[in-house]
C-alpha cells in the first residue's frame, strides 16, 4: 500500500512514496485527534440521554404520563404546531423560538 | 470552451491495495476557489464511518496545521453540534469497511480564495452512505490561519487507509 499518491497538477506525473517525516507525525495526529473527537461526542450523547432520563423521572412523579411527555417533547420540535394546538383550545402563551 | 469557469484541473483513483493519502502538489494558482469532490471508504472496521481530513499545502511543501471548525453531524440518531480545533482539517464522513459493501462516501470541499494573503476557510458537505439504519452525514465549515496561498492539498482517513476506488476530483473555479 503506498502512503501518498501525489499528482502533481502542473505536470500531471502521479508519484507513489512513502511518507515525510512531517507527514508521519501530521497522519498519527490528526487519528489522535479524531480518536478524541469521538470519545468526546460519545460521551456527550451519553450525558444528554442521562439528563433527559433524569427530566423525564421528575415529570413521571409529577403525575404525568409518558404520553404526555412525548406530546411535550413533540411540540417542543415543532413550535408552529403546538401553537397552532394551543389557539385551537383557546389557550394562549409563548411555545418557543418560531423559526421553523 | 476557451476560457473555462469550473474546471478539472486532476483526479486520481486509488489502485490495489489502497493508499493512506491523496496529495494534489503544484496546483494552478490561476483560478479563484477549488472545490474537491471525493468517493471514499477506509479500511476502518470498528464503525460505519470515519473522518476524511485534509491538510492545506504551502509553499515548499509545508503542511498547514490548526484548524478550527463548526459543524453539524448526525448519525442517524443523535444531532452532535461540534466547534473545536484540530490539527487537521476535519472534513466529515466517509463510508468504512463496516458500512455495506462496496458503499463509498461522498464529500465535496469548497475552498475560496485559495491563492488570497488573507486567513483560508472551506467548506464541506458529505454523507457515509450506508445501506442501514444507521448513517452518517456532516455539515463543516472550518478556518485556518495561514495567510499563504494554498500549492497543494492532502486528503487522508481519520482511522485507517484508503480502498481501491476511492476517488478524487480536484477542479478550479473561476469567474471568467
Amino acid at each position: 500500500m503506498s502512503d501518498v499518491i501525489e499528482i502533481n497538477c502542473t505536470t500531471g506525473q502521479v508519484t507513489e512514496r512513502a511518507f515525510t517525516p512531517e507527514e508521519l507525525a501530521a497522519n498519527q495526529q490528526a487519528q489522535a485527534d479524531y480518536a478524541a473527537k469521538q470519545a468526546a461526542d460519545a460521551a456527550a450523547a451519553q450525558a444528554q440521554a442521562t439528563a433527559l432520563a433524569a427530566t423525564n423521572a421528575k415529570l413521571i412523579a409529577l403525575g404525568l404520563t409518558q404520553v404526555d411527555i412525548n406530546n411535550l417533547l413533540g411540540a417542543a420540535q415543532n413550535p408552529a404546531i403546538a401553537q397552532a394546538a394551543l389557539s385551537t383550545t383557546g389557550a394562549t402563551g409563548a411555545t418557543g423560538s418560531s423559526n421553523a | 470552451m476557451a476560457n473555462p469557469t469550473y474546471k478539472l484541473i486532476a483526479s486520481q483513483v486509488v489502485g490495489s491495495g489502497g493508499a493512506s493519502s491523496i496529495t494534489f502538489s503544484s496546483i494552478p494558482q490561476t483560478y479563484t476557489d477549488l472545490q474537491v469532490v471525493a468517493s471514499a471508504r477506509s479500511t476502518r472496521t470498528a464503525a460505519s464511518g470515519d473522518g476524511l481530513d485534509m491538510y492545506f499545502i504551502t509553499s515548499g511543501g509545508t503542511l498547514t496545521t490548526g484548524y478550527t471548525y463548526k459543524a453539524v453531524q448526525t448519525d442517524s440518531t443523535t444531532i452532535y453540534n461540534t466547534s473545536t480545533g484540530y490539527e487537521q482539517g476535519w472534513g466529515g464522513v466517509i463510508s468504512t469497511n463496516a458500512s455495506s459493501s462496496n458503499a463509498f462516501g461522498s464529500t465535496i470541499f469548497y475552498i475560496p480564495n485559495y491563492t488570497s494573503s488573507n486567513q483560508k476557510s472551506y467548506s464541506v458537505d458529505s454523507v457515509g452512505e450506508n445501506n442501514a439504519s444507521s448513517g452518517w452525514l456532516s455539515f463543516n465549515a472550518a478556518l485556518n490561519s495561514t495567510t499563504s496561498a494554498i500549492t497543494g492539498l492532502q486528503f487522508f482517513a481519520g482511522n485507517g487507509s484508503l480502498v481501491q476506488y476511492s476517488t478524487f476530483y480536484l477542479y478550479g473555479i473561476k469567474n471568467s
